[in-house]
Protein backbone atom coordinates (compact mmCIF):
# COMPACT_ATOMS: atom_id res chain seq x y z
CA UNK A 1 0.00 0.00 0.00
CA UNK A 2 0.88 3.55 -0.28
CA UNK A 3 3.83 4.02 2.34
CA UNK A 4 3.62 7.97 2.19
CA UNK A 5 2.36 11.15 0.32
CA UNK A 6 4.64 13.76 -0.65
CA UNK A 7 4.56 16.93 -2.41
CA UNK A 8 6.74 17.52 -5.36
CA UNK A 9 7.03 21.05 -5.49
CA UNK A 10 4.02 23.18 -5.88
CA UNK A 11 2.08 21.67 -8.62
CA UNK A 12 3.73 17.45 -7.74
CA UNK A 13 2.36 14.92 -5.58
CA UNK A 14 4.73 11.36 -5.13
CA UNK A 15 2.85 8.36 -3.97
CA UNK A 16 5.26 6.05 -2.26
CA UNK A 17 5.19 2.34 -2.32
CA UNK A 18 8.54 1.90 -0.67
CA UNK A 19 11.59 1.06 -1.29
CA UNK A 20 11.62 -1.99 -2.97
CA UNK A 21 11.73 -2.91 -6.71
CA UNK A 22 9.66 -5.98 -7.06
CA UNK A 23 6.83 -6.98 -9.39
CA UNK A 24 3.92 -7.03 -6.75
CA UNK A 25 4.51 -3.68 -5.48
CA UNK A 26 4.90 -2.35 -8.90
CA UNK A 27 1.02 -4.18 -9.83
CA UNK A 28 0.32 -1.92 -7.32
CA UNK A 29 1.78 2.24 -8.45
CA UNK A 30 -0.08 0.65 -11.94
CA UNK A 31 -3.23 -0.16 -10.40
CA UNK A 32 -3.47 3.09 -8.63
CA UNK A 33 -2.02 4.65 -12.30
CA UNK A 34 -5.07 3.12 -13.80
CA UNK A 35 -7.81 4.03 -11.11
CA UNK A 36 -6.33 8.00 -11.51
CA UNK A 37 -6.23 7.50 -15.55
CA UNK A 38 -10.31 6.45 -15.34
CA UNK A 39 -11.01 9.04 -13.20
CA UNK A 40 -9.34 11.82 -15.35
CA UNK A 41 -11.24 10.23 -18.53
CA UNK A 42 -14.28 10.10 -16.08
CA UNK A 43 -14.18 13.91 -15.38
CA UNK A 44 -13.97 13.17 -11.89
CA UNK A 45 -10.72 14.66 -11.50
CA UNK A 46 -9.73 18.22 -13.24
CA UNK A 47 -6.50 19.27 -13.92
CA UNK A 48 -4.05 16.73 -14.08
CA UNK A 49 -0.92 17.31 -15.94
CA UNK A 50 0.42 13.77 -16.24
CA UNK A 51 0.37 10.76 -14.11
CA UNK A 52 4.15 8.80 -14.73
CA UNK A 53 4.09 5.37 -12.70
CA UNK A 54 7.65 3.72 -12.14
CA UNK A 55 8.75 0.80 -9.90
CA UNK A 56 7.76 2.05 -6.41
CA UNK A 57 5.76 5.69 -7.40
CA UNK A 58 3.02 6.90 -8.71
CA UNK A 59 4.12 10.95 -9.35
CA UNK A 60 1.13 13.37 -10.43
CA UNK A 61 1.91 16.74 -12.30
CA UNK A 62 -1.39 18.67 -11.27
CA UNK A 63 -2.28 22.24 -12.45
CA UNK A 64 -2.52 23.99 -9.25
CA UNK A 65 -4.91 26.70 -11.21
CA UNK A 66 -7.67 23.86 -10.94
CA UNK A 67 -6.68 21.67 -8.16
CA UNK A 68 -4.72 21.69 -5.17
CA UNK A 69 -2.36 19.35 -3.65
CA UNK A 70 -4.61 18.80 -0.28
CA UNK A 71 -7.60 18.10 -2.47
CA UNK A 72 -5.67 15.63 -4.57
CA UNK A 73 -3.96 14.01 -1.72
CA UNK A 74 -7.17 13.56 -0.26
CA UNK A 75 -8.34 11.72 -3.71
CA UNK A 76 -5.22 9.53 -3.41
CA UNK A 77 -5.81 8.87 0.08
CA UNK A 78 -9.55 7.47 -0.59
CA UNK A 79 -8.43 5.08 -3.17
CA UNK A 80 -9.18 1.46 -1.27
CA UNK A 81 -6.23 -1.38 -0.75
CA UNK A 82 -8.52 -3.95 -1.80
CA UNK A 83 -8.82 -1.80 -4.68
CA UNK A 84 -5.21 -1.69 -5.50
CA UNK A 85 -4.71 -5.78 -5.32
CA UNK A 86 -7.48 -6.68 -7.96
CA UNK A 87 -5.25 -8.48 -10.66
CA UNK A 88 -5.15 -6.04 -13.55
CA UNK A 89 -7.11 -6.68 -16.64
CA UNK A 90 -5.91 -6.46 -20.24
CA UNK A 91 -2.26 -7.61 -19.40
CA UNK A 92 -0.40 -8.75 -22.39
CA UNK A 93 1.81 -11.15 -23.10
CA UNK A 94 4.18 -10.03 -26.01
CA UNK A 95 6.49 -12.04 -28.40
CA UNK A 96 9.08 -9.88 -29.88
CA UNK A 97 10.96 -11.48 -32.45
CA UNK A 98 14.98 -10.71 -32.03
CA UNK A 99 18.20 -11.10 -34.59
CA UNK A 100 20.97 -12.69 -32.06
CA UNK A 101 23.26 -12.34 -34.55
CA UNK A 102 26.88 -11.23 -34.47
CA UNK A 103 26.26 -8.11 -36.60
CA UNK A 104 23.71 -7.01 -33.88
CA UNK A 105 24.73 -8.62 -30.56
CA UNK A 106 27.60 -6.53 -30.51
CA UNK A 107 28.19 -7.00 -26.62
CA UNK A 108 27.30 -11.00 -26.02
CA UNK A 109 31.23 -11.71 -25.84
CA UNK A 110 31.10 -8.97 -23.39
CA UNK A 111 28.47 -10.60 -21.50
CA UNK A 112 30.02 -13.86 -21.82
CA UNK A 113 33.61 -12.70 -20.64
CA UNK A 114 31.84 -10.91 -17.40
CA UNK A 115 29.17 -13.75 -16.45
CA UNK A 116 31.53 -17.01 -17.66
CA UNK A 117 28.23 -18.69 -19.57
CA UNK A 118 28.58 -19.36 -23.52
CA UNK A 119 27.07 -17.11 -25.89
CA UNK A 120 24.31 -19.91 -26.58
CA UNK A 121 23.89 -20.06 -22.67
CA UNK A 122 23.02 -16.52 -22.60
CA UNK A 123 20.68 -16.07 -25.45
CA UNK A 124 18.85 -19.47 -23.99
CA UNK A 125 18.18 -17.72 -20.65
CA UNK A 126 17.51 -14.08 -22.46
CA UNK A 127 14.69 -16.12 -24.55
CA UNK A 128 13.26 -18.75 -21.75
CA UNK A 129 12.78 -15.41 -19.59
CA UNK A 130 9.14 -13.97 -19.06
CA UNK A 131 10.13 -10.01 -18.42
CA UNK A 132 7.92 -7.74 -16.68
CA UNK A 133 7.65 -3.86 -17.89
CA UNK A 134 8.05 -1.79 -14.71
CA UNK A 135 7.81 1.37 -16.56
CA UNK A 136 7.75 3.14 -19.94
CA UNK A 137 9.43 6.64 -20.53
CA UNK A 138 12.99 8.10 -20.40
CA UNK A 139 12.14 8.42 -24.15
CA UNK A 140 9.00 7.73 -26.37
CA UNK A 141 8.15 3.56 -25.90
CA UNK A 142 11.34 2.60 -24.42
CA UNK A 143 10.33 0.11 -21.70
CA UNK A 144 12.36 -1.37 -18.52
CA UNK A 145 11.63 -4.99 -18.17
CA UNK A 146 12.59 -7.29 -15.28
CA UNK A 147 13.60 -9.24 -13.95
CA UNK A 148 17.11 -10.76 -15.76
CA UNK A 149 18.11 -14.12 -14.69
CA UNK A 150 21.01 -13.27 -12.08
CA UNK A 151 23.20 -15.34 -13.84
CA UNK A 152 23.22 -12.50 -16.51
CA UNK A 153 24.18 -9.92 -14.63
CA UNK A 154 26.43 -6.96 -16.35
CA UNK A 155 26.77 -3.91 -15.15
CA UNK A 156 27.00 -0.87 -17.61
CA UNK A 157 29.76 -0.27 -19.83
CA UNK A 158 32.18 2.47 -19.02
CA UNK A 159 31.52 4.78 -21.51
CA UNK A 160 28.34 4.89 -23.08
CA UNK A 161 28.39 4.22 -26.40
CA UNK A 162 27.61 7.46 -29.22
CA UNK A 163 24.66 6.05 -30.97
CA UNK A 164 23.07 2.43 -30.41
CA UNK A 165 20.80 1.46 -33.17
CA UNK A 166 16.83 1.62 -32.97
CA UNK A 167 15.47 -1.99 -31.84
CA UNK A 168 18.15 -2.88 -30.16
CA UNK A 169 17.68 -4.94 -27.16
CA UNK A 170 19.89 -4.74 -24.19
CA UNK A 171 20.80 -5.71 -20.99
CA UNK A 172 22.32 -3.97 -18.21
CA UNK A 173 22.35 -4.82 -14.35
CA UNK A 174 19.12 -6.80 -13.13
CA UNK A 175 17.08 -5.09 -16.34
CA UNK A 176 15.87 -5.74 -20.30
CA UNK A 177 15.13 -2.59 -22.31
CA UNK A 178 14.66 -2.25 -26.01
CA UNK A 179 15.33 1.16 -28.24
CA UNK A 180 12.97 2.65 -29.90
CA UNK A 181 15.09 5.69 -31.60
CA UNK A 182 18.85 5.78 -32.32
CA UNK A 183 20.31 7.24 -29.20
CA UNK A 184 23.40 7.52 -27.02
CA UNK A 185 23.58 4.25 -24.27
CA UNK A 186 25.57 2.40 -22.03
CA UNK A 187 23.86 -0.92 -21.58
CA UNK A 188 24.89 -3.86 -23.62
CA UNK A 189 23.49 -4.81 -26.61
CA UNK A 190 22.40 -8.43 -27.05
CA UNK A 191 20.41 -8.10 -30.47
CA UNK A 192 18.18 -6.18 -32.09
CA UNK A 193 14.27 -6.52 -32.99
CA UNK A 194 12.80 -5.11 -36.51
CA UNK A 195 9.56 -4.74 -34.64
CA UNK A 196 8.95 -0.64 -34.04
CA UNK A 197 7.99 0.20 -30.81
CA UNK A 198 6.87 3.66 -31.21
CA UNK A 199 5.58 5.42 -34.12
CA UNK A 200 3.36 9.17 -33.80
CA UNK A 201 1.84 8.22 -37.24
CA UNK A 202 0.13 4.59 -36.06
CA UNK A 203 -2.90 4.43 -34.32
CA UNK A 204 -1.44 2.61 -32.22
CA UNK A 205 1.77 4.83 -31.04
CA UNK A 206 2.71 3.07 -28.37
CA UNK A 207 3.25 -0.95 -28.82
CA UNK A 208 3.76 -1.81 -25.26
CA UNK A 209 2.15 -0.59 -21.60
CA UNK A 210 3.35 -0.47 -17.71
CA UNK A 211 2.20 -3.84 -16.69
CA UNK A 212 2.56 -5.98 -19.76
CA UNK A 213 4.88 -9.03 -20.25
CA UNK A 214 7.32 -9.54 -22.94
CA UNK A 215 9.25 -12.89 -24.52
CA UNK A 216 11.84 -12.58 -27.30
CA UNK A 217 12.42 -15.83 -29.64
CA UNK A 218 15.30 -15.65 -32.12
CA UNK A 219 14.66 -14.86 -35.71
CA UNK A 220 17.97 -15.08 -38.27
CA UNK A 221 19.48 -12.24 -40.26
CA UNK A 222 17.21 -12.81 -43.12
CA UNK A 223 13.99 -13.03 -41.69
CA UNK A 224 14.93 -9.93 -40.11
CA UNK A 225 15.78 -7.74 -42.71
CA UNK A 226 12.22 -8.90 -44.25
CA UNK A 227 10.47 -8.18 -41.38
CA UNK A 228 11.85 -4.35 -40.98
CA UNK B 1 -3.51 30.69 -49.83
CA UNK B 2 -1.71 32.67 -47.27
CA UNK B 3 1.79 31.13 -47.08
CA UNK B 4 4.68 32.42 -45.03
CA UNK B 5 7.48 31.87 -46.22
CA UNK B 6 10.85 30.64 -44.04
CA UNK B 7 13.91 32.68 -45.52
CA UNK B 8 16.18 32.49 -42.33
CA UNK B 9 14.73 29.98 -39.15
CA UNK B 10 16.28 31.50 -36.94
CA UNK B 11 18.65 29.57 -34.09
CA UNK B 12 15.82 27.39 -32.51
CA UNK B 13 12.54 27.96 -34.11
CA UNK B 14 9.67 25.38 -33.66
CA UNK B 15 6.44 24.98 -33.49
CA UNK B 16 4.59 25.14 -29.81
CA UNK B 17 1.53 25.22 -28.17
CA UNK B 18 0.34 24.13 -24.02
CA UNK B 19 2.16 20.35 -25.08
CA UNK B 20 0.72 17.00 -24.49
CA UNK B 21 -1.16 15.75 -21.59
CA UNK B 22 -1.48 12.28 -19.81
CA UNK B 23 0.96 10.62 -21.95
CA UNK B 24 3.93 10.70 -19.46
CA UNK B 25 3.18 6.78 -18.64
CA UNK B 26 4.41 6.32 -22.18
CA UNK B 27 7.12 8.12 -22.29
CA UNK B 28 6.03 11.05 -23.83
CA UNK B 29 6.44 14.63 -22.14
CA UNK B 30 4.08 17.12 -21.94
CA UNK B 31 6.83 20.14 -23.83
CA UNK B 32 5.33 22.91 -25.07
CA UNK B 33 5.88 26.67 -25.27
CA UNK B 34 8.69 27.25 -22.40
CA UNK B 35 7.61 30.91 -21.06
CA UNK B 36 3.83 30.24 -20.58
CA UNK B 37 3.12 33.78 -20.00
CA UNK B 38 4.87 34.74 -23.20
CA UNK B 39 2.92 31.97 -24.96
CA UNK B 40 -0.39 33.00 -23.55
CA UNK B 41 0.03 36.82 -24.21
CA UNK B 42 0.43 36.05 -27.92
CA UNK B 43 -2.39 34.55 -28.02
CA UNK B 44 -4.26 37.14 -26.76
CA UNK B 45 -2.86 39.93 -28.30
CA UNK B 46 -4.13 37.90 -31.59
CA UNK B 47 -7.34 37.30 -29.81
CA UNK B 48 -7.06 33.11 -30.88
CA UNK B 49 -7.87 30.11 -28.53
CA UNK B 50 -5.15 30.47 -25.59
CA UNK B 51 -3.84 27.13 -26.63
CA UNK B 52 -3.11 27.78 -30.81
CA UNK B 53 0.12 26.72 -31.76
CA UNK B 54 2.72 29.51 -32.35
CA UNK B 55 6.16 29.51 -33.28
CA UNK B 56 8.58 29.83 -30.18
CA UNK B 57 12.51 31.00 -30.94
CA UNK B 58 15.25 31.15 -29.27
CA UNK B 59 17.91 34.18 -29.27
CA UNK B 60 17.75 34.57 -33.13
CA UNK B 61 14.19 34.24 -34.50
CA UNK B 62 12.69 33.71 -38.00
CA UNK B 63 12.86 36.36 -40.92
CA UNK B 64 9.53 35.20 -42.76
CA UNK B 65 7.78 36.96 -46.00
CA UNK B 66 3.93 36.65 -46.58
CA UNK B 67 3.91 35.25 -50.47
CA UNK B 68 0.39 34.63 -50.72
CA UNK B 69 -2.52 36.60 -48.29
CA UNK B 70 -2.27 38.88 -45.71
CA UNK B 71 -2.20 38.25 -42.13
CA UNK B 72 -1.86 40.12 -38.31
CA UNK B 73 0.87 38.92 -36.12
CA UNK B 74 2.53 39.36 -32.72
CA UNK B 75 5.70 39.07 -31.18
CA UNK B 76 5.78 38.67 -27.30
CA UNK B 77 8.83 38.50 -25.31
CA UNK B 78 11.71 40.90 -24.92
CA UNK B 79 12.45 40.88 -28.78
CA UNK B 80 13.89 43.34 -31.30
CA UNK B 81 12.32 42.77 -34.46
CA UNK B 82 11.72 44.65 -37.92
CA UNK B 83 8.98 44.72 -40.40
CA UNK B 84 9.95 45.86 -44.01
CA UNK B 85 7.15 47.07 -46.45
CA UNK B 86 6.65 45.70 -49.75
CA UNK B 87 7.63 49.50 -50.06
CA UNK B 88 10.55 49.01 -49.04
CA UNK B 89 9.47 50.85 -45.74
CA UNK B 90 11.23 49.53 -42.48
CA UNK B 91 9.39 49.80 -39.19
CA UNK B 92 10.98 49.09 -36.01
CA UNK B 93 8.77 46.50 -34.32
CA UNK B 94 7.26 46.73 -30.87
CA UNK B 95 6.37 43.48 -28.70
CA UNK B 96 2.67 42.45 -27.26
CA UNK B 97 0.74 44.38 -30.50
CA UNK B 98 -0.30 42.94 -33.22
CA UNK B 99 0.35 44.32 -37.15
CA UNK B 100 -1.44 43.83 -40.28
CA UNK B 101 1.12 42.30 -42.62
CA UNK B 102 0.44 42.61 -46.48
CA UNK B 103 1.65 40.07 -49.50
CA UNK B 104 5.10 40.75 -50.37
CA UNK B 105 5.67 42.34 -46.50
CA UNK B 106 9.18 40.86 -44.79
CA UNK B 107 9.20 40.17 -40.65
CA UNK B 108 13.03 40.09 -39.50
CA UNK B 109 12.79 38.75 -35.99
CA UNK B 110 16.44 39.93 -35.07
CA UNK B 111 16.86 38.90 -31.61
CA UNK B 112 16.15 38.67 -28.54
CA UNK B 113 17.19 40.77 -25.82
CA UNK B 114 18.40 40.05 -22.39
CA UNK B 115 16.52 36.61 -22.36
CA UNK B 116 16.19 33.22 -24.18
CA UNK B 117 12.53 33.04 -25.74
CA UNK B 118 10.15 34.73 -27.83
CA UNK B 119 6.88 34.02 -29.33
CA UNK B 120 5.66 34.36 -33.16
CA UNK B 121 2.01 34.39 -33.60
CA UNK B 122 -0.54 34.83 -36.19
CA UNK B 123 -4.32 35.29 -36.25
CA UNK B 124 -6.41 32.53 -36.83
CA UNK B 125 -3.69 30.29 -36.06
CA UNK B 126 -1.25 27.86 -38.44
CA UNK B 127 -2.47 25.36 -40.49
CA UNK B 128 -0.84 22.42 -38.19
CA UNK B 129 -1.42 18.44 -37.79
CA UNK B 130 -2.17 17.75 -34.47
CA UNK B 131 -0.18 14.94 -33.19
CA UNK B 132 -1.77 13.75 -29.10
CA UNK B 133 -3.66 16.51 -29.35
CA UNK B 134 -1.26 19.02 -29.96
CA UNK B 135 1.01 20.93 -32.39
CA UNK B 136 4.20 20.91 -30.01
CA UNK B 137 7.58 20.05 -31.63
CA UNK B 138 10.06 17.80 -29.37
CA UNK B 139 13.05 17.48 -31.90
CA UNK B 140 14.73 15.22 -29.91
CA UNK B 141 11.92 12.41 -30.14
CA UNK B 142 10.96 13.61 -33.83
CA UNK B 143 7.37 13.99 -32.19
CA UNK B 144 4.69 16.73 -33.36
CA UNK B 145 4.09 18.11 -37.29
CA UNK B 146 7.03 19.41 -39.61
CA UNK B 147 8.19 15.50 -38.75
CA UNK B 148 8.97 16.81 -34.97
CA UNK B 149 11.74 18.87 -36.85
CA UNK B 150 12.58 22.76 -35.94
CA UNK B 151 11.87 25.37 -38.40
CA UNK B 152 14.33 24.85 -41.37
CA UNK B 153 14.63 27.91 -44.02
CA UNK B 154 12.61 27.55 -47.19
CA UNK B 155 9.94 25.80 -44.81
CA UNK B 156 6.72 27.14 -45.83
CA UNK B 157 3.87 28.06 -42.95
CA UNK B 158 0.45 27.84 -44.38
CA UNK B 159 -2.27 29.78 -42.06
CA UNK B 160 -6.02 29.14 -41.61
CA UNK B 161 -7.15 31.75 -42.37
CA UNK B 162 -6.96 35.44 -44.52
CA UNK B 163 -7.15 38.23 -42.68
CA UNK B 164 -8.52 41.27 -43.61
CA UNK B 165 -7.92 44.73 -42.82
CA UNK B 166 -8.88 45.30 -39.37
CA UNK B 167 -7.98 46.93 -36.15
CA UNK B 168 -4.39 46.23 -34.74
CA UNK B 169 -4.18 45.63 -30.68
CA UNK B 170 -1.78 46.22 -28.01
CA UNK B 171 -1.76 45.20 -24.30
CA UNK B 172 -1.73 48.78 -22.63
CA UNK B 173 0.23 47.10 -19.58
CA UNK B 174 2.73 44.67 -20.42
CA UNK B 175 5.01 42.33 -18.03
CA UNK B 176 7.60 44.12 -15.90
CA UNK B 177 11.24 43.28 -16.89
CA UNK B 178 12.43 41.03 -14.52
CA UNK B 179 16.06 40.72 -13.35
CA UNK B 180 16.04 38.96 -10.73
CA UNK B 181 19.17 35.95 -9.94
CA UNK B 182 17.54 34.59 -6.42
CA UNK B 183 15.44 31.56 -8.00
CA UNK B 184 12.93 30.43 -5.73
CA UNK B 185 12.55 26.57 -4.93
CA UNK B 186 10.91 23.67 -2.89
CA UNK B 187 12.12 21.65 -1.16
CA UNK B 188 13.59 18.11 -3.61
CA UNK B 189 12.07 14.84 -2.79
CA UNK B 190 15.80 13.45 -1.97
CA UNK B 191 17.44 16.23 0.23
CA UNK B 192 18.41 13.11 1.72
CA UNK B 193 21.26 11.95 -0.67
CA UNK B 194 23.28 15.63 0.37
CA UNK B 195 25.60 16.70 3.24
CA UNK B 196 25.19 19.25 5.03
CA UNK B 197 27.85 20.67 3.07
CA UNK B 198 26.32 19.74 0.30
CA UNK B 199 22.60 21.39 0.95
CA UNK B 200 24.71 25.00 1.65
CA UNK B 201 26.52 25.21 -1.11
CA UNK B 202 23.36 24.22 -3.19
CA UNK B 203 21.75 27.65 -1.01
CA UNK B 204 24.27 29.42 -0.48
CA UNK B 205 26.79 30.05 -3.26
CA UNK B 206 26.10 31.39 -6.81
CA UNK B 207 25.73 29.36 -9.85
CA UNK B 208 26.53 30.07 -13.46
CA UNK B 209 23.98 28.70 -16.13
CA UNK B 210 26.50 27.05 -18.71
CA UNK B 211 26.05 27.22 -22.69
CA UNK B 212 25.25 23.58 -22.32
CA UNK B 213 20.99 24.51 -22.04
CA UNK B 214 18.40 24.23 -24.37
CA UNK B 215 14.70 23.52 -24.18
CA UNK B 216 15.38 19.75 -22.46
CA UNK B 217 17.55 21.31 -19.55
CA UNK B 218 19.66 23.89 -18.52
CA UNK B 219 23.21 22.53 -17.02
CA UNK B 220 24.78 25.27 -13.84
CA UNK B 221 28.10 25.28 -12.92
CA UNK B 222 29.92 26.47 -9.56
CA UNK B 223 31.45 24.59 -6.49
CA UNK B 224 30.51 20.79 -6.29
CA UNK B 225 27.65 19.78 -4.73
CA UNK B 226 28.37 16.48 -1.74
CA UNK B 227 26.03 13.59 -2.03
CA UNK B 228 26.49 11.53 1.00
CA UNK B 229 24.38 8.53 -0.56
CA UNK B 230 24.87 6.61 -3.95
CA UNK B 231 24.56 9.22 -7.11
CA UNK B 232 21.74 6.81 -8.22
CA UNK B 233 18.19 6.41 -6.80
CA UNK B 234 15.64 4.43 -8.50
CA UNK B 235 14.26 6.04 -11.56
CA UNK B 236 10.84 7.69 -11.08
CA UNK B 237 9.00 10.45 -12.69
CA UNK B 238 10.44 13.84 -13.38
CA UNK B 239 8.13 17.13 -13.22
CA UNK B 240 9.75 20.12 -15.02
CA UNK B 241 12.16 22.46 -13.15
CA UNK B 242 13.32 19.28 -11.24
CA UNK B 243 16.75 20.00 -10.15
CA UNK B 244 19.13 16.52 -10.70
CA UNK B 245 22.28 16.45 -9.23
CA UNK B 246 24.55 13.32 -10.89
CA UNK B 247 27.88 12.09 -9.50
CA UNK B 248 29.69 15.48 -10.57
CA UNK B 249 27.87 17.57 -8.23
CA UNK B 250 26.95 19.87 -10.61
CA UNK B 251 23.12 20.04 -10.99
CA UNK B 252 20.78 20.49 -14.47
CA UNK B 253 17.45 21.73 -13.91
CA UNK B 254 14.96 19.73 -16.04
CA UNK B 255 13.14 21.93 -18.61
CA UNK B 256 10.10 21.67 -20.90
CA UNK B 257 11.06 19.06 -22.87
CA UNK B 258 12.78 17.06 -20.53
CA UNK B 259 12.96 13.15 -20.43
CA UNK B 260 10.45 11.50 -18.36
CA UNK B 261 12.18 9.31 -15.79
CA UNK B 262 15.35 9.84 -14.17
CA UNK B 263 17.60 8.55 -11.69
CA UNK B 264 19.30 11.32 -10.30
CA UNK B 265 18.64 12.48 -6.80
CA UNK B 266 16.66 15.66 -6.84
CA UNK B 267 17.66 18.34 -4.49
CA UNK B 268 15.15 21.07 -5.26
CA UNK B 269 12.45 22.00 -7.66
CA UNK B 270 11.81 25.11 -9.15
CA UNK B 271 8.74 26.93 -7.96
CA UNK B 272 6.03 27.31 -10.66
CA UNK B 273 6.01 30.84 -10.17
CA UNK B 274 9.89 31.40 -11.44
CA UNK B 275 10.07 28.57 -14.10
CA UNK B 276 9.69 30.96 -17.06
CA UNK B 277 11.40 33.65 -15.84
CA UNK B 278 14.38 31.06 -14.89
CA UNK B 279 13.60 29.26 -18.56
CA UNK B 280 14.75 32.49 -20.19
CA UNK B 281 17.75 33.42 -17.98
CA UNK B 282 20.80 33.94 -20.55
CA UNK B 283 23.72 31.55 -19.93
CA UNK B 284 26.66 33.02 -18.29
CA UNK B 285 24.05 34.47 -15.82
CA UNK B 286 24.92 33.71 -12.13
CA UNK B 287 22.23 32.32 -10.01
CA UNK B 288 21.30 31.76 -6.13
CA UNK B 289 18.40 29.82 -4.82
CA UNK B 290 15.82 30.26 -2.05
CA UNK B 291 13.67 27.96 -0.52
CA UNK B 292 10.20 28.79 0.19
CA UNK B 293 7.58 26.25 1.50
CA UNK B 294 4.32 25.17 -0.51
CA UNK B 295 2.44 27.72 1.18
CA UNK B 296 4.70 30.75 0.16
CA UNK B 297 4.47 28.58 -3.77
CA UNK B 298 1.35 28.60 -3.69
CA UNK B 299 0.76 32.06 -2.85
CA UNK B 300 3.13 33.28 -5.58
CA UNK B 301 1.82 31.09 -8.63
CA UNK B 302 -1.36 33.18 -7.68
CA UNK B 303 0.09 36.31 -7.65
CA UNK B 304 1.52 35.32 -11.03
CA UNK B 305 -1.34 34.13 -12.63
CA UNK B 306 -3.76 36.96 -10.95
CA UNK B 307 -0.37 39.23 -13.05
CA UNK B 308 -1.36 37.48 -16.19
CA UNK B 309 -4.90 37.92 -16.04
CA UNK B 310 -5.22 41.58 -15.34
CA UNK B 311 -2.06 42.20 -18.43
CA UNK B 312 -4.60 40.41 -21.25
CA UNK B 313 -7.43 42.32 -19.49
CA UNK B 314 -5.26 45.76 -20.66
CA UNK B 315 -5.58 44.80 -24.48
CA UNK B 316 -6.75 47.69 -26.19
CA UNK B 317 -7.71 48.20 -30.10
CA UNK B 318 -4.78 50.59 -31.52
Amino acid sequence: MIKQILNFGDQGLICDFGDEVKKEINLKVISLFKIINFKIKNNEIQGIKNCTPSYNKLIINFNLEVISFQQLSKIVTSVQEQDLNKILENQKTWKIPVCYDEEYGIDQKRISEYTGLSISEILDIHQKTNFYIYMIGFMPGFPYMGDLDDKLYTPRLETPRVEILDGSVIIAEKFCAIYPYKSPGGWNIVGRTPIKLFDQHSKNPCLLFPGDNVEFYKINLEEFKKLV
Amino acid sequence: MNTILVERAGISSSYQDMGRLNLQYIGIVQGGCIDEDNFLLCNAILQNNCNEGLIEFAYQGPKIKVVDGNCKIAITGDVIFNIIKSSGTVIKGECYRSYYLNQNDTLDVLTTSNSVYGYLGFEGGIDLQKYFGSVAVNSRSNLGPNNGKKLSNNDKIQLKKNIYASNEYILRRIPEKNRNTTIRVLEGPQEEYFSNNGLTTFYEKSFLVSNLTDRMGMRLEGSKIDLVKSPNIKSEGIIKGSIQVPASGQPIILLSDHQTIGGYPKIAIIASADYDHLAQTLPGTSLKFKKINLREANISYQLKIKTRKNIIASLQKI
